[in-house]
């Protein structure tokens, strides 16, 4: 936010929103007494809010304010509006909270009190029979850590009222939610409110619902007041009391036959939402696909909740949830291959592609285009000569402190990429897009997305596809006022269905600009494939409306008596359509690969319990310095014309690949990430 | 407190109290808006100027300590043929930075190449143990820091 701008526009005039946060992570407010104020300073409550005290997303909700139920620490309570930051600051500290604290509840280990909407199931094939072919079993739990998205920027919002009208600045990657959530907290009317929309790179799927809280509450100041109000948190409190990704845990019971082949599996999923599920049924869905995998399974029992507990909103991080459930299903898939005694190459092969007559659910049958990423992977790493030789190695040693030199482990995963929403919610979320050519040629573009690497090429797409130079594209201003709903810009949803809208108007533009005068409007809707019908319950169809697919290796190295752990290097073979900007394409997964392994070994959040100031002082990033040597290449997958989103690839392939190989290097079986040296100690001491 | 000091290569005289953050001080009395207080902790960057020449994050710097010291911000940084060096090194290698680290990597990618003509990639790998973000790719930051090194030569002709 271009806050300094603000401040010499409005001088004085302009005023400053601090947040009064609750003190306790699960209790009931008394009161809340500001004391007293300086002239014109503020002090907004739940009982100010003129329309509905909510944030909905989809079915769901949360308080914008807590009226009397206090249901994390942290969650916003008022807002202290002033001029001077210093007096607001002195302002803040002399506000008494009265509230009556109850025990929290942090853990979600264990199934809690879930909702039945939140419940999700999968149940196919003759479970019955399948146990009875199988020799073995193997049983365990898996679960995944909270991770920070550590946006460019913290979250902000600038409100400025003008009569019956407002006017809101923000980072949004969904205007539209910004836009109906301001209008139903001030009790107005939709066309009332325009939101000005702010681009901010790599915020990995996060600020889809978050931001219309704070631009909610930056609208209520402003609108009580009649000031223009900027509302900005500082780094310390986006970390404590914004959406984190959400930890997931699994029960697993997977049924083997003598040969290896899974017969049957159950598979029970938590997911800690935190005090308020928001966006869960997407997130939840895509944490039970990703669990499921891509392993073909004859017969399934699966049922995943989500579970409230008493820390701030857990919620979408890259791919929603895809990764956690790959994490598990890919984990747990390596360590069949293990107990079957086979090589996991091999075992992984023959799952995704089983040599078998029944029919396999098309949810399977999509896997099989990984085949070619996962055979090219193999290869350029010398996985499998690799793999035999590290395997022999741990066969012969009893423990890891117990060899004398460096000791080495590889691990091999496979993944995907689901583009855009599951099933039907692509089409229940507006997605229209609208392109003008006017009597000059020009053509004007509306479209929520401004990211300026999507700008550029529509911009090319549209000057190819209309013989016109890519100077005479232009782009509408970036206001809800000006662009239609394009719902929110996650899963990758402005590169594939943005891109295939554009291009049906262009197209459509290039038919009739020489038969009509122009001007000609052109708008078009998404409109769900038939052939992509979804049935979750039955397992018939496929989710996604477009998939992208990689194979990664991850090798290290532990040192046997520090435990230092190193990565020795990372392969990551990407099958995902057309690639645009090879350069940039390769930077934006070696960021991907970064934040991926900050989740795997370096980024430590702990799960029981909501992130605090120590949380705050220890965590950090990973830095790009300390990234091992990284290998990315691209498959060509048929298609020539389509492309793919493909950022969420690492976060789905590489920390599977990675505990993979860190198993294998020190024999020790891990059940959840991070894995850090110091964890590896501690494990090996107790074992 | 009076305290006078060099801002962007000029004199100016500033009355504050001596423990004002001077990531605050240029913003709210200079408008300087390509820091941000971000972290408060002096982990992020985001507020990296050059004081006396060497980056340092300006969060952690009190009013007290800039007596009689030069400081640049990357706005007065803009105007010279070095960040020039550095730009053309960016835009070769094409990397697109997050706004808000930008000053602190063209602040550390000057001090660096201004002390090591061509660079290692241990050297390079210090600097960006000053900076927290999740922007940028290795292989084209590397690439940049690169070009940038080389064309800080190439306009020194060594």
């Amino acid at each position: 936010m271009d806050e300094i701008a603000y401040r010499k526009q409005y001088k004085k005039k302009l005023f400053t929103a601090v947040t009064v946060r609750s003190p306790v992570a699960r209790g009931r407010l008394r009161s809340i007494d500001s004391g007293s104020l300086p002239t014109g300073y503020r002090l907004i409550t739940a009982a100010d809010i003129p329309g509905k005290n909510r944030l909905t997303v989809f079915q769901s909700h949360m308080p914008v304010l807590a009226k009397d139920i206090l249901s994390y620490r942290g969650m916003p309570l008022g807002l202290l509006v002033g001029n001077d930051e210093e007096e607001l600051s002195t302002a803040a500290e002399r506000i008494h909270i009265d509230a009556v604290p109850a025990e929290p509840r942090f853990l979600a280990a264990t199934p809690g009190p879930a909702t039945k909407e939140s419940d999700y199931r999968i149940s196919y094939g003759d479970m019955d029979f399948q146990k009875q072919q199988a020799v073995q079993v193997l049983e365990e739990r898996i679960s995944t850590p909270p991770q920070e998205h550590y946006y460019p920027e913290p979250h902000s919002a600038f409100a400025l009222r003008k009569g019956r009208e407002i006017e809101v600045h923000t980072y949004s990657r969904w205007p539209y939610h910004v836009k109906t959530t301001v209008a139903e907290v001030l009790g107005i009317n939709p066309e009332q409110v325009s939101i000005q929309i702010k681009d901010e790179q790599t915020v990995l799927d996060g600020k889809v619902w978050s931001s219309s809280l704070v631009a909610a509450h930056a609208a209520l100041a402003a609108w009580l007041t009649g000031k223009p109000v900027l509302l900005r948190y500082n780094r310390q409190e986006d970390f404590l009391y914004t959406s984190k990704r959400a930890p997931v845990s699994a029960q697993l019971r997977t049924h083997l036959s003598a040969e290896g082949y899974i017969t049957a599996r159950e598979i029970d999923i938590s997911c800690d939402a935190g005090a308020f599920p928001l966006f869960e049924e997407e997130m939840l869905e895509r944490i039970c696909l990703g669990a499921v995998g891509q392993h073909y399974c004859p017969a399934m029992n699966l049922t995943g909740r989500i579970v409230t507990t008493n820390k701030p909103p857990m919620n979408a991080f890259e791919g929603l949830g895809t990764s956690q459930g790959l994490f598990i299903s890919e984990v747990h898939g390596g360590r069949a291959a293990y107990m079957s005694e086979q090589d996991p190459y091999e075992w992984k092969k023959r799952h995704i592609k089983p040599d078998i007559e029944e029919e396999v659910p098309r949810f399977y049958r999509e896997a099989e285009a990984v085949l070619p990423a996962l055979e090219s992977v193999v290869d350029r790493s010398d996985y499998r000569r690799k793999h035999a030789a590290y395997e022999m190695r741990r066969k012969r040693r009893s423990s890891l402190s117990k060899t004398i030199d460096m000791s080495r482990g590889i691990g091999l995963s496979t993944g995907y990429q689901g583009n855009g929403f599951i099933g039907r919610k692509e089409v229940k979320l507006s997605k229209t897009v609208r392109v003008s050519m006017d009597t000059a040629g020009n053509l004007s573009i509306s479209t929520s997305s401004i990211s300026e690497a999507l700008q550029s090429y529509w911009k090319e797409m549209a000057a190819r596809t209309l013989d016109i130079s890519p100077e005479q594209v232009h782009f509408t201003s970036p206001a809800t006022s000006t662009v239609p709903d394009t719902g929110p810009s996650i899963l990758a949803r402005n590169l594939t269905v943005t891109s295939r809208l554009l291009k049906q108007c262009f197209d459509a533009i290039k038919k009739r600009r020489f038969r009509e005068a122009l001007p000609i409007e052109i708008q078009r809707s998404y409109r769900l494939p038939p052939k992509h019908a979804w049935n979750h319950e039955s397992f018939e169809g496929y989710p996604f409306p477009q998939s992208a697919w990689g194979a990664s290796v991850v090798e290290v190295e532990v040192d046997s008596i520090s435990f230092e752990l190193t990565i020795r290097g990372i392969w990551l073979m990407i099958s995902g359509g057309v690639v645009i900007n090879r350069r940039r394409l390769v930077s934006s997964l070696e960021e991907g690969i970064r934040s991926a392994l900050g989740w795997s070994y370096h980024e430590i959040l702990s799960r029981g319990k909501a992130p605090d100031e120590g949380d705050w002082h220890r965590y950090h990033l990973l830095p790009p310095a300390a990234t091992p040597p990284v290998y990315i290449d691209f498959l060509e997958d048929g298609n020539r014309s389509t492309i793919k989103g493909i950022s969420q690839l690492p976060y789905s392939t590489i920390p599977p690949a990675f505990a993979v190989a860190v198993s294998q290097a020190t024999g020790l079986d891990f059940d959840s990430l991070p894995i850090t040296s110091e964890r590896l100690k501690e494990l090996e001491e107790s074992s | 407190m009076i305290i006078d000091f060099v801002l962007n290569g000029k004199k100016v005289r500033l009355n504050s109290k001596p423990e004002r953050r001077l990531v605050d001080i240029l913003r709210d009395r200079y408008s300087i808006s390509s820091i941000t207080g971000d972290c408060y902790r002096g982990s992020c960057g985001n507020c990296m100027v050059l004081l006396q020449g060497r980056p340092v994050p300006s969060c952690l710097v009190l009013a007290a300590n800039i007596r009689n010291k030069e400081i640049m911000t990357l706005e007065g940084f803009r105007n010279t043929d070095e960040y020039r060096d550095i730009e053309g090194g960016f835009e070769e290698a094409g990397v697109k930075l997050c706004e808000p680290v930008k000053p602190a990597l063209i602040l550390l990618v000057h001090d660096l190449i201004q002390r090591e003509e061509n660079p290692e990639q241990s050297e390079i790998r210090n600097i960006f143990r000053s900076i927290e973000t999740r922007c940028g790719g290795e292989s084209t930051l590397f690439r940049a820091i690169h070009l940038a090194a080389y064309f800080r030569r190439s306009r020194n002709g060594s």
